[in-house]
């Protein structure tokens, strides 16, 4: 077992060394950073909710308050939808800077609307965003490989193996305690700046607990493999090179070939065919009878089949119908797309097991619920708040009640 | 055969010698080959896609039946983005950025349907590409064939050796960089293959893709210089290694992400949604054009029955409908551009942030050199938006004049509850023959070169850089 007093002593001895500690110093200075402009990047999502909700709601106050008819009303007016980032965003941006976190819908058919890209700078993009997750994910195992390629070959070299291996009870525990020790350095450099900054920013202890497991995750593989590698029969700068070749392979060509396999495995749904099946759907219903329309509506809502027939070229009821039936017949293909999405995330999920640094990728957005399930399930929220506004004006529609202002105080809100 | 020559054949014998440089080298080449082979299949099939799906829209356009011409501004059409030819050996942006338009009245919309929403955490490196290969993985391997390349020979005594036979320090480093840059030009080979075979389908890609070439081997010939400067500056070959490691680790892993999230906290954009908030906002004052009664429109309609000398919309020649709707999409489009304008200046202003560090890191330099280039930048981004706004603005406002010159005014009134009015507010299908097909192609090759230019400046004092490093690590071994 580890001793307290072996650990001090070999703590000292390492920490001794000059470029250990600037190592280590290097890694605590870039995980501080990383949490930082996290933190500022989910400031900067937080106030920009909090604006447009605001101006959201003048908007909307405007448009119903300007109303005279119903049908005008919920052709006008628009309903802010957010992705209210986790209290543990700041820990990876994940798919905050790549899918849509805030999106405003109406009573028109959805699937023209649910689509919209967001207008990120896709140069920025490109580059990826600077934040804990990344850092622990690609950079803390290089930080491992610096800290621990030559442990074996510095002493070899240096002459000290017979000494030590002659002084020591047992040879192995000096090794595996050095081990340990630049380890538990490299630990807290991330775990210290996480919990103190992490909880300055409001993360909830638990996903502070979460994620110093995937830290530690990440570390011990990094530090198995090394430590592997770096007791070789070799010279410092061959191990050095091998465990560089190792994240290589692991890091970027792993996760690359994924995707070409991935790609092959599912194709893609179109997202463009979504939109063309239901705007020519929507814009068809103008040139066939009113009936069409109206039959297929209210297959889907028998409740409101008892509504007088449509007997004028433009009836708000039948035009809103149309809308439902363009969604009704992009359903399908829109089904489709997000199941091609969340079955790529799967298959995602599998190279993970390849890639340790997939893996803690994918963790940390887990953890920071900015990862694909999170965008699916606010995305579900945005459908399920559409029907909530549609829903809301049916009954006015097709009871055609007579139009007042004070009717239209309950629109729903998100 | 010249001694540097010499000394190159001697470290290429080493090279192949041990097994770890020879499959390094290897692999290398499969990885640039596998990279061009599948980036070019993709971009086939992509090329064909779009321009199908682009036809497909054109024809169902084309095709309508008769319809009012409001129908069809709201009925819209879509404009797909063709990949720019050089996008085989660097994709840029394209991944990132959505890759259709959908065209409507009262709108701006953004393209949609960006590939990397789908496998986004895969592929944050960059896409499986021959740029990628080049920019992030080819200098890694050079690191790991190359760190010891001088410092060997010190380590283990033959240095002494060479000198004594006459080899002077600047020769042996000549001729290990020699070594070196014969295989990092073995890896830019696929590269050179991509460009001719280019230059013989597209001819007027032919000084961009020499551009490109170019950059990629000044950023090969800098790691090449770096590496042999290093190893001979390194006392032992792990440090060498490390201290290179760490370069490259910084260059191409840290520096990128930081600019990016510099440039986003220096100039903080606007998101989609609340810019079309205040877009609504602004909108009220202009007013809607659905509505010929809306205060918005009160000047204009004193202005139009001044113009026809007539007291009464009724009485005007034309439907007055028509010319609020005219009125109202030119209107609303010039806040519409304002917004759009504002958004490009502030990303391009990101962007001269992320070129400012390239200044700091070659890779940012080669990347952004090469995407320019290449015509798959952010630039060429917002060109295909501007431009598929400007199909947009032609389109309705055709629409819109359509609306004012082939309707009647009291049947356009008619048509929500009088079905033989709504009748005759259908106009003539031949008119949708009118549409114009959209073809989008990245800018002039002058100017992508242009907006390139200062990043090969900064390529070339990158160069500059490692080569005074090496010659004065050189005249330092020289005096020793």
């Amino acid at each position: 077992m580890i001793s307290a007093k072996d650990f001090s002593r070999e703590a000292r001895f390492v920490a001794g060394n000059r470029t250990t500690r600037l190592t280590w110093l290097a890694l605590m200075v870039i995980c501080v950073l990383a949490l930082v402009l996290g933190q500022a990047e989910i400031q900067r999502q937080i106030d920009t909710i909090e604006r447009t909700q605001a101006q959201d709601e003048i908007e909307r106050a405007a448009t119903l308050s300007s109303s005279t008819e119903y049908g005008g009303a919920a052709y006008a007016a628009f309903s802010l939808t957010w992705n209210q980032p986790d209290d543990a965003a700041f820990l990876a941006i994940g798919q905050r800077d790549l899918s849509p976190w805030m999106l405003r819908v109406r009573a028109l058919a959805l699937e023209g609307q649910i689509h919209e890209a967001d207008n990120f700078n896709p140069e920025l993009s490109l580059a990826g965003r600077f934040d804990f997750g990344f850092v622990i994910a690609f950079l803390l195992p290089l930080f491992v490989i610096v800290l621990m390629y030559d442990v074996y070959a510095a002493e070899r070299e240096a002459g000290r193996i017979p000494m030590l291996t002659a002084t020591a009870a047992r040879p192995g525990k000096i090794w595996s305690m050095r081990i340990v020790v630049l380890a538990a350095g490299a630990a807290a450099a991330c775990i210290l700046p996480l919990w103190v900054l992490g909880s300055l920013f409001g993360g909830s202890p638990s996903a502070l607990l979460a994620a110093t497991e995937v830290v530690l995750f990440s570390l011990v593989f990094w530090t198995l493999l090394a430590s592997l590698i770096a007791f070789g029969n070799w010279s410092a700068s061959v191990s050095a090179a091998v465990l560089t070749g190792c994240w290589l392979v692991l890091a970027l060509l792993v996760p690359l070939s994924g995707k070409l396999i991935i790609d092959s495995a599912v194709p893609g749904v179109d997202g463009a065919q979504i939109s063309l099946v239901q705007r020519e759907t929507v814009n068809g219903a103008w040139d066939l009878p009113k009936p069409a329309t109206m039959d297929k509506f209210y297959a889907s809502h028998p409740e409101w089949s008892h509504s007088a027939p449509v007997d004028m070229p433009f009836h708000w009821k039948w035009y809103f119908a149309f809308q439902q039936v363009g969604d009704e017949t992009a359903a399908p293909l829109s089904q489709a797309y997000r199941e091609s999405i969340a079955q790529r995330d799967q298959l995602t999920g599998l190279v993970a097991w390849l890639s340790p640094p997939v893996a803690t990728t994918r963790l940390m957005q887990g953890i920071a619920q900015t990862d694909v399930d999170s965008v699916l399930a606010y995305e579900q929220r945005i459908r399920d708040h559409h029907e909530q506004i549609r829903r809301y004006f049916y009954p006015m529609l097709f009871e055609e009640i007579p139009f007042t202002t004070d009717n239209l105080t309950g629109f729903p809100v998100f | 055969m010249s001694i540097a020559t010499r000394v190159a054949a001697g470290e290429w014998q080493h090279l192949i010698r041990t097994r770890l440089a020879l499959t390094v080298i290897v692999m290398m080449l499969a990885l640039i080959a596998i990279a061009a082979g599948t980036s070019a299949i993709q971009l086939s099939n992509e090329a064909q896609v779009r321009a199908s799906y682009q036809q497909e829209a054109e024809e169902a356009f084309r095709n309508q039946p008769a319809r009012h011409p409001h129908r069809v501004v709201h009925y819209g059409h879509y404009v797909f983005r063709n990949p720019a030819p050089l996008s085989t050996i660097d994709p840029g942006v394209d991944t990132f950025t959505g890759r259709s338009i959908f065209l409507e009245g009262h709108r701006r919309n953004t393209a949609t349907f960006a590939e990397a929403r789908e496998t986004s955490v895969l592929t944050r490196f960059g896409a499986v590409s021959p740029a990628f290969m080049l920019q992030v993985i080819t200098p890694l391997l050079l690191i790991l064939i190359g760190y010891g390349s001088v410092v060997r020979e010190r380590e283990r005594g033959t240095l002494l050796q060479l000198v004594a036979q006459g080899v002077s320090p600047s020769t042996l480093i000549k001729g290990k960089a020699l070594a070196i840059g014969g295989v990092a030009a073995l890896a830019a080979a696929p590269l050179l293959i991509a460009v001719l075979w280019l230059v013989i389908s597209y001819p007027s890609e032919q000084l961009s893709a020499l551009v490109m070439l170019s950059g990629h081997l000044l950023y090969l010939a800098f790691w090449v210089m770096l590496i042999v400067a290093v190893s001979a500056f390194a006392k032992t070959a792990r440090t060498a290694l490390i201290t290179l490691m760490i370069l490259w680790a910084a260059c191409t892993i840290l520096i990128p992400r930081i600019a990016a999230d510099v440039a986003a906290s220096m100039y903080p954009s606007q998101t989609q949604t609340e810019m079309d908030i205040l877009i609504q906002r602004d909108m009220r004052t202009v007013g809607d054009s659905h509505n010929i009664n809306d205060a918005g429109f009160q000047s204009f309609q004193e202005q139009v029955l001044a113009q026809y000398g007539v007291s009464r919309i009724e009485d005007l020649p034309v439907n007055y409908r028509g010319l609020v709707s005219l009125q109202g999409e030119e209107a609303g489009s010039a806040v519409m551009n304002r917004y759009a304008g504002e958004l490009h200046a502030i990303q391009r202003q990101q962007s001269t942030v992320m070129n400012l560090f390239s200044l700091v890191s070659p890779y940012l330099a080669i990347r952004n050199l090469s995407m320019r280039a290449a015509g798959t930048d952010l630039i060429n981004h917002q060109r295909f938006l501007d431009e598929a706004e400007a199909h947009r603005y032609a389109l309705i406002q055709e629409l819109n004049t359509l609306h004012a010159h082939e309707l009647d005014f009291a049947d356009d009134a008619q048509r929500s509850v009088n079905a033989e009015a709504e009748q005759r507010t259908r106009v003539n299908p031949e008119f949708w023959q009118r549409l114009q097909s959209f073809n989008f192609a990245p800018s002039a090759v002058s100017e992508r070169l242009l907006s390139a230019a200062p990043l090969l400046v900064i390529m070339l004092l990158w160069l500059a850089l490692a080569a005074g490093l090496i010659r004065k690590i050189a005249d330092k071994a020289g005096k020793a």
